[in-house]
C-alpha cells in the first residue's frame, strides 16, 4: 500500500520484518548454543573431574617414585659419606690395631650400605688367643654386632666374625 | 478475531465524505463500520495543484459527525484522497537507481508544479515494473491538517484510485485486455491490464453531462489501445455510480461489469458509498 503522508511514520517494511525474522532466527540460534554449551560445559566439566583425579593419581605415583628415588640417594649419600669417613685403609688399621699377639688376619671384605658390613677371617696361635681378639673386637667402640663364625681348631683356631662398624667419627 | 484496536479510514471526495472502522485480524482486514456524509457544496474541491480543502470548518465539522457515527479510535487513521490529486505512470525501473526517484524524474515533466514538492510513492507491479504516484505536498497537507483539527493522528495517506486499485489487482487476472474504469466525485482513473498485468495508468477529469457515458468509453478505448490491445476490451467499473455507468457501457460495445463493490467482498452495505475501499479490503 502506498503512503503520501507529509510526515511519514516509519512505516514497518517488508525490510524489517525479513531483518526481525533473521533476529528471531539469530536468538534461537543463539539459545540453542547457550543451551548446547551449558551441556559441553557439564561434559568437559566432568572430564577435567576425571583428569584432575587421574593427575591426583600420577602425582601420588609420582611422590611414591620421588620418595623411593629418594631413599636410594640417600642410601647412595650415605655410601659415599661412610666410604669418606670409613674408608678401608682405616678400617684396617683400626681391626689391625685390635689384633692381639698370635693372631693374624687372612683377610677382610667391607661392604659400604646402609651401614659397613665388615667381615673377616682371622687364624690365631691358641684359642685364648682368639678369644681375647673377639673381645677386644666387643669392647671397641667402633664395632658392633660381633658375630663370629664356626670355629676349626685344631691346634691353632681358625675361624671369621662379621660386624658393623659402628661409624664412630675419627 | 481482531488482534489491533480498530483504525478509521476517511475517504474525502468533493460531494461526500466517507468512512469506516478497520480491524485487522487473522483473517485480514475487516471494516467493523461504515458511514457517508454529505459534505457541502464547494468546501472541498479536489486539485491536483491547490489546496482542496476551502472551508476548513465545513469539512471538520462533517468529518467529526463521520466520526462520531462510525465510532471507534481516532488514532492510526488512514486518510483517502480524492480523485484527481494524483499523477501516475507505469514504468519498467532500471537498476541502481531506487525506484521511488525514478517515478519521481519520469512524472516530473507531467506534473503542473516542481517536482520537487511532489510527495512520491510507487507501488511494485512484478517483473521489475512500477506504478509511480505524485500528489503535491500541500495537498496533503490541507487533508492532513483538516483530519487532526478533528482530533485523528493520521498513520497513513492513500490515493482512491490506488485504494480501489490495490483491490482490483487481487482479483483473479484475465487473458484478454481488461480497463478498470475507477471513478471519484470529479475525476476517473483508468488502469488497463493485459493478461492481468497492469501496463498503463490514467486520470481524468469527470465533466457531468448527457454524453459523459461516450466520454468515458472513448477513454477505455484509448487506454486499452495504449496498453497494446485496443478490441473489446473487459471492462470493470467501481466506485460511486459505477452501476449508472456500467449498464451504458456494456450498451457502447464494450464488455462492463460492475467490479467489485461492497456486496461482493461481504462488506456492509454503506461501505459501497466508500471510494475503493471496499476493493482495498482482501
Amino acid at each position: 500500500m502506498m503512503d503520501f503522508s507529509s510526515r511519514p511514520r516509519a512505516r514497518q517494511a517488508k525490510g524489517d520484518i525479513a531483518v526481525l525474522a533473521i533476529a528471531g532466527l539469530v536468538l534461537a540460534a543463539a539459545t540453542w548454543d547457550a543451551v548446547s554449551a551449558r551441556r559441553e560445559r557439564e561434559v568437559v566439566r566432568a572430564a577435567l573431574a576425571q583428569v584432575q583425579t587421574e593427575v591426583a593419581s600420577a602425582q601420588a605415583r609420582l611422590r611414591s617414585l620421588g620418595t623411593r628415588r629418594g631413599g636410594d640417594s640417600e642410601r647412595l649419600a650415605s655410601r659415599q659419606e661412610l666410604t669418606t669417613d670409613a674408608p678401608p685403609p682405616r678400617l684396617l688399621a683400626e681391626i689391625t690395631a685390635l689384633l692381639p699377639e698370635g693372631v693374624r688376619l687372612r683377610s677382610a671384605s667391607f661392604v659400604y650400605g646402609d651401614a659397613v658390613e665388615v667381615a673377616l677371617d682371622v687364624e690365631a696361635r691358641s684359642p685364648a688367643s682368639w678369644d681375647d681378639f673377639l673381645e677386644r673386637l666387643s669392647r671397641s667402640r667402633s664395632f658392633t654386632s660381633v658375630r663370629p663364625a664356626q670355629e676349626q681348631r685344631d691346634g691353632a683356631v681358625r675361624s671369621g666374625v662379621r660386624m658393623t662398624w659402628s661409624g664412630t667419627r675419627s | 478475531m481482531p488482534w489491533a484496536r480498530a483504525r478509521p479510514l476517511v475517504a474525502f471526495d468533493a460531494a461526500s465524505l466517507s468512512g469506516g472502522s478497520l480491524t485487522r485480524g487473522l483473517g485480514g482486514a475487516r471494516l467493523a463500520s461504515a458511514a457517508r456524509l454529505e459534505l457541502a457544496r464547494g468546501a472541498l474541491v479536489p486539485s491536483p495543484t491547490d489546496v482542496n480543502v476551502l472551508d476548513p470548518e465545513a469539512v471538520r465539522a462533517t468529518l467529526n459527525r463521520l466520526l462520531d457515527s462510525i465510532g471507534g479510535s481516532r488514532t492510526g487513521a488512514t486518510l483517502v484522497l480524492p480523485d484527481g490529486t494524483g499523477r501516475g505512470v507505469v514504468f519498467e525501473a532500471t537498476s541502481g537507481i531506487a525506484p521511488v526517484e525514478q517515478a519521481r524524474f519520469r512524472l516530473s515533466t507531467s506534473l503542473p508544479y516542481p517536482a520537487a514538492d511532489a510527495l512520491v510513492d510507487v507501488r511494485s507491479l512484478g517483473h521489475g515494473r512500477f506504478l509511480g504516484i505524485a500528489i503535491r505536498r500541500r495537498v496533503v497537507e490541507g487533508y492532513e491538517s483538516v483530519a487532526e483539527a478533528a482530533g485523528l493522528t493520521v498513520e497513513r495517506v492513500d490515493l482512491a484510485s490506488m485504494a480501489a486499485l490495490e483491490g482490483l489487482l487481487r482479483l483473479p487476472g484475465r487473458a484478454d485486455s481488461t480497463v478498470d474504469v475507477i471513478l471519484g466525485d470529479t475525476a476517473l482513473s483508468l488502469a488497463a491490464h493485459i493478461g492481468g498485468s497492469l501496463r498503463v495508468f490514467r486520470s481524468r477529469l469527470r465533466v457531468a453531462g448527457l454524453d459523459e457515458t461516450e466520454r468515458v468509453a472513448a477513454e477505455v478505448l484509448r487506454t486499452a489501445t495504449l496498453a497494446g490491445d485496443g478490441a473489446s476490451p473487459h471492462v470493470r467499473v467501481v466506485g460511486p455510480g459505477a452501476s449508472a455507468m456500467a449498464r451504458p457501457l456494456s450498451g457502447g460495445g464494450a464488455r462492463a461489469v460492475r467490479g467489485g463493490g461492497a456486496a461482493g467482498v461481504g462488506l456492509p452495505v454503506e461501505a459501497a458509498g466508500i471510494p475503493g475501499v471496499g476493493l482495498a479490503l482482501p
